[in-house]
């Protein structure tokens, strides 16, 4: 049973909103028999399914809330709810009649579905043209945020082969 | 608030401003009568079309699986059935039953949503499914369940639990075994009593929007209740094949939307659930018919609201058919026909949760895609909506701007279009001009 649960989310052809997908596929060389990487694209409500059996949760999405393009930002849930709830996250725009990313955290959270520990980081997009490469500003961050991720939750050396 | 008599009242309503795209509804009220109805709805497979172009055939089923969160499967269900014919590919009927049980998920998936934490909420008078779920957790949670189950078989067929990726042109990338189909038996026994429970409490609920008279379009087939088959059906006397719908149906640039709305001969017609129900009844299964006749509501529906019990009654038969399908299954033996890439064009239709979803392909020698073109239900179903606001209002416009928006806003949500998550999507002001 794999007990930490990294979801990449966002729209993979939708520009920046590609990053989450882009940085699990990143971290799928640290899978192990207690962490598990997926590729969550537009989950929307199917997040809380993944929740069950997992007891760290670490969350990639766009985010989009007027920071320069690139910036890496850190929430934890359920103590950031609300700030995670008024910003606008990639993967809830994209399909705009899936959940929110923040609706479908507060639900878990009212229903007492949390995992024990939930962190999202959030890289700030710069666009979502369809069809486009990431940008720049963006492309930049995703060894940053996969060196955090496995530092800094993981408790890991980074693999000398993965970027 | 009602405008002065003389003057002109004008409503408009914004939607949540997105990252991309707005949407909006634009009341025009000339004394006391409503003069005009605009309601904008962006629509993201718009840019799919172009995005495909180029693209090899084989790269189809994965990107239009990404159009959306909710229905994967029927984008890639009418992306596979309309490219099959040209490449002359015989599907086999083990790999057809695969493909309906897929798309059994992906319905229980998207209805349930809808039903539980979507439209409920407005009958129950809770301001979202969040606020609903505060107080009712249990019933919520069996939502959840059900949809769970629709999960499984999204997770076991498609390869992953969202945007299922083994689907291809031919059939899967994989066929799942007896033993992993059987395994999900009980829990669908389970959803099945579920389901008879869900749709007899949304059917005790009040339904109060206007009576409307529907042009209903629905896929009808030879003996299954429609997913991946059938002709195009109304109720109006029409009847033909997939590939000419085209020339019955137009698409027609509106100066106020980006999206474009579909009409029959220049009016407005319904797809989805009330209209699946209304023309393929006697599709239903046994036990589907049995519990829809005990709730003692007479077809068709024809109020907007009613489209949960709709739903319902679908969610219902296809636990149902899910359970005939694993029960009768015996792996295919191979899980894809050869396919050889020819130039060509082909279309098809198959029924997205929310309505008919066409597809059209005009393809390469070299395979590649010449022209894609998608038809969403949400497209068609737009003309529609306004046309029920225009039926709504007239009723509802003595009540005050808050009011107002909201009950044009629960009449929307009814129909389940793509933009039906953000409870208060309507961002309301008002205009009056003498």
């Amino acid at each position: 049973m794999a007990n930490i649960k990294i979801i990449g989310l966002g729209n993979s052809f939708a520009g920046d909103d590609a990053i989450g997908d882009i940085v699990a596929r990143q971290l799928l060389p640290y899978q192990s028999p207690s962490v598990s990487v997926i590729e969550g694209g537009l989950a929307g409500l199917n997040l809380l399914h993944e929740m069950e059996e997992t007891e760290t949760l670490i969350l990639i999405d766009a985010v989009h809330s007027q920071s320069e393009a690139g910036n890496i930002v850190r929430f934890i849930a359920p103590q950031d709810l609300d700030k995670i709830g008024q910003l606008t996250w990639g993967s809830s725009t994209a399909s705009t009649h899936a959940f929110g990313l923040g609706e479908a955290l507060t639900l878990a959270n009212t229903l007492e579905l949390l995992p024990q520990q939930v962190i999202l980081y959030g890289i700030e997009l710069g666009h979502i043209h369809p069809g486009e490469p990431l940008s720049p500003q963006v492309s930049r961050a995703i060894p940053l945020v996969v060196l955090r991720i496995v530092k800094e939750e993981l408790g890991q050396p980074t693999c000398t082969n993965s970027n | 608030m009602p405008g002065n008599p003389d003057s002109t009242r004008t409503i408009k309503i914004d939607m949540m401003a997105r990252v991309e795209g707005e949407g909006a509804l634009h009341v025009t009220v000339k004394d006391g009568q409503v003069q005009d109805v605009q309601l904008r709805i962006f629509e993201p497979p718009r840019f799919f079309e172009a995005f495909l172009q180029g693209r090899h055939v084989n790269e189809v089923p994965d990107i239009v699986a990404r159009i959306c969160g909710i229905c994967p499967v029927a984008y890639q269900m009418s992306a596979v059935h309309a490219l099959e014919p040209i490449f002359g590919v015989e599907i086999p009927q083990g790999i057809r039953d695969l493909r309906r049980l897929l798309y059994c998920g992906e319905w229980i998936e998207s209805h349930v949503l809808h039903i539980y934490l979507l439209q409920s909420p407005d009958f129950l008078g809770f301001a979202s499914g969040l606020d609903m779920a505060r107080s009712h957790s249990d019933l919520v949670k069996r939502g959840l369940r059900m949809k769970k189950a629709g999960n499984h078989l999204l997770t076991l067929l498609g390869g992953r639990s969202v945007h299922p990726v083994s689907v291809k042109i031919g059939g899967f990338s994989q066929a799942p075994t007896k033993s992993a189909l059987h395994a999900l038996k009980d829990e669908f026994l389970w959803a099945r009593d579920a389901a008879v429970e869900t749709l007899r409490w949304v059917s005790r609920f009040e339904f109060q929007d206007p009576e409307q008279t529907y042009t209903f379009l629905a896929l009808r087939g030879s003996s299954d209740y429609p997913m991946n088959e059938g002709d195009v059906m109304t109720n109006q006397g029409h009847h033909m094949a997939a590939s000419e719908f085209e020339h019955h149906f137009h698409e027609v640039q509106v100066p106020y939307s980006n999206a474009l709305h579909c009409t029959l001969n220049g009016r407005s017609y319904l797809t989805g659930p009330l209209a699946r129900l209304a023309l393929n009844q006697d599709r239903l299964s046994a036990l589907a018919k049995e519990f829809l006749q005990s709730t003692g509501l007479a077809l068709p529906f024809n109020r907007a609201s009613m489209g949960i019990v709709a739903r319902s009654v679908e969610v219902l038969y296809a636990f149902d058919e899910a359970l005939r399908l694993i029960e009768n299954y015996e792996p295919p033996c191979t899980p894809a026909v050869p396919v050889t890439f020819r130039a060509g064009v082909g279309m098809a239709a198959t029924e997205a949760p929310r309505g008919l979803l066409y597809h059209r392909y005009e393809v390469n020698t070299d395979g590649t895609i010449r022209l894609a073109k998608i038809v969403p239900p949400t497209s068609q179903n737009q003309r529609r909506m306004e046309d029920d606001l225009r039926n709504l209002l007239p009723g509802i416009l003595h009540l005050n701007d808050q009011e107002t928006a909201r009950k044009c806003e629960q009449l929307i949500r009814s129909y389940d279009p793509c933009i039906s998550c953000a409870t208060h999507f309507l961002k309301f002001t008002r205009e009056e001009v003498s």
